[in-house]
């Protein structure tokens, strides 16, 4: 029988259906992502206006339906206003909203996940030092949360431990191998004894301590790019944002 | 149900419509098979003649048939004013408002990461290249009030801004017929930001 819920949700994504309606994905604190159908959202003046659109946190409640479920009601708790409002944040909260969305399958719940993207977005929006390393944070840390935890303090192959070392990260493997154990693998990326401890500090840290660290900008961009490609071979996918979050850091504020 | 080869060709390239399913697409089909074959045929040449004779305007890349839209072809309009607009669809409601006399660009959609769209996928450059050589003096955004919209806005503000023109966003807020009292926050915050003298 069909029945109405009521969760803590937040706005990961939302796309037009027909004239007036929309589908929004929700990563909801309960079932996981939930894709649900706005009905008359597109119309001025609908009950919705904007109260789905993406970083929002809310309160909804939602009907259950043969395919898609339907938003009946929605509160909003944080809008998220100020990373809407920033160009560069809205970049980095994006790519974030996505590895969410491509981490899990729908209705699929993990715990800790829905708090940790809570916190980042509450972090984000305020003063950070370098965004990058937040997002690249927060990537490995979706990876650890879902069960791929880099494997970082000992070589994958031998044990040896690679601490002050020059290591290579196996994304296949998910950790680092030493430069005995390296020959024949593919995918390997080179990980220098400063990309090493950066990303150990990324995995022991919270989000606002991260948030005040800072690095060379180009370690930044190293360790920003190394998460990407880490979660991408977890994913087993593409992740869209990344051409376009790195696209940025290149060019600088433009 | 199999069809007669005609009959399933039209239902297949009916169901490619966006928004069109199986059973819809059926529906169309046996209805143009009922109406006066006068009525099919003028559908079917609309279909050929606006593929084959509309083109996108190389200025603003809003639909023309020719080199230039119709706008970009006016000389009573006022080229120093350009509206920014997402699609071509937009043009025509701000045209329906009556209120706007100057030209527009289409970027082809918004910044939208997670869909892999950054600047360069949309046409920001052409209109960085007009706003150097067609003396523009303000650029007015009039992308979707959505986040990918705004962020489209940010983004093209501190792209123009330095190049000491006039850069805008068109206001948003409650809608007309609306009432105060159900109105969510953030559309209520924006409209007492952009509020006006009486
Ligand atoms: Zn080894
Ligand atoms: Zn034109």
């Amino acid at each position: 029988m069909a029945a109405t819920y009521k969760e803590k949700a937040i706005v990961l994504r939302a796309y037009d259906l027909g004239e007036a309606d929309r589908i929004v994905t929700l990563f909801t604190e309960g079932r996981g992502p939930v894709r649900a159908v706005a009905k008359g959202i597109k119309r001025t003046g609908s009950k919705f206006g904007a109260r789905l659109e993406p970083f929002t946190l809310l309160d909804v409640i939602l009907h259950e339906g043969r395919n898609l479920d339907t938003i009946v009601q929605t509160e909003i708790i944080n809008a998220h206003a100020p990373i809407r409002a920033d160009y560069g944040k809205y970049l980095f909260g994006e790519a974030m909203l996505e590895m969410i969305e491509k981490s899990l399958r729908e209705n699929q719940t993990i715990p800790r996940l829905f708090p940790a993207l809570c916190v980042t977005l509450d972090v984000l929006e305020g003063e950070v030092a370098d965004p990058s390393l937040l997002l690249a944070a927060f990537d490995l840390k979706v990876c650890a949360l879902i069960g791929y935890h880099p494997h970082l303090a000992q070589c994958l192959n031998c044990g040896r431990e690679t601490a002050g070392e020059k290591v290579w990260l196996n994304l296949i493997g998910g950790g680092v191998v030493c430069v005995n154990c390296r020959a024949g693998l593919d995918d390997l990326i080179p990980l220098a004894p400063a990309a090493l401890v950066l990303m150990n500090q990324l995995m022991a840290l919270d989000m606002a301590a991260i948030s005040s660290s800072r690095v060379s900008p180009a370690l930044a961009v190293e360790i920003l790019s190394i998460a990407f490609r880490f979660s991408e071979a977890f994913l087993e996918r593409p992740l869209r944002s990344r051409a376009v979050v790195l696209n940025y850091l290149e060019k600088g504020a433009l | 149900m199999l069809y007669t080869p005609p009959i399933a060709r039209l239902v297949e390239e009916l169901s490619k419509l966006p928004g069109v399913g199986q059973k819809t697409a059926q529906r169309l089909a046996f209805h143009l098979l009922k109406v006066p074959a006068a009525e099919a045929h003028s559908l079917a040449e609309a279909i050929v003649e606006a593929r084959d004779r509309v083109t996108f305007c190389v200025r603003c890349f809003n639909f023309a048939q020719g080199e230039l839209c119709e706008y970009c072809m006016d000389s009573r309009r006022d080229p120093t004013l350009v509206c920014v607009v997402e699609r071509p669809q937009d043009i025509v409601a701000l045209e329906r408002t009556g209120e706007f006399r100057g030209l527009y660009h289409v970027l082809g959609g918004a910044i939208s990461p997670i869909d892999g769209i950054g600047p360069e996928e949309l046409r920001i450059r052409e209109l960085l290249e007009r706003v150097r050589t067609e003396g523009i003096r303000e650029v007015i955004v009039a992308t979707n009030p959505r986040v990918e919209g705004e962020a489209t806005g940010l983004y093209l503000a501190n792209l123009l801004k330095p190049l000491d023109i006039k850069v805008t966003r068109i206001a948003s807020g409650l809608p007309v017929g609306g009432d105060l009292e159900y109105a969510d926050e953030v559309t209520l915050g924006r409209a007492l930001k952009g509020r006006l003298d009486l």
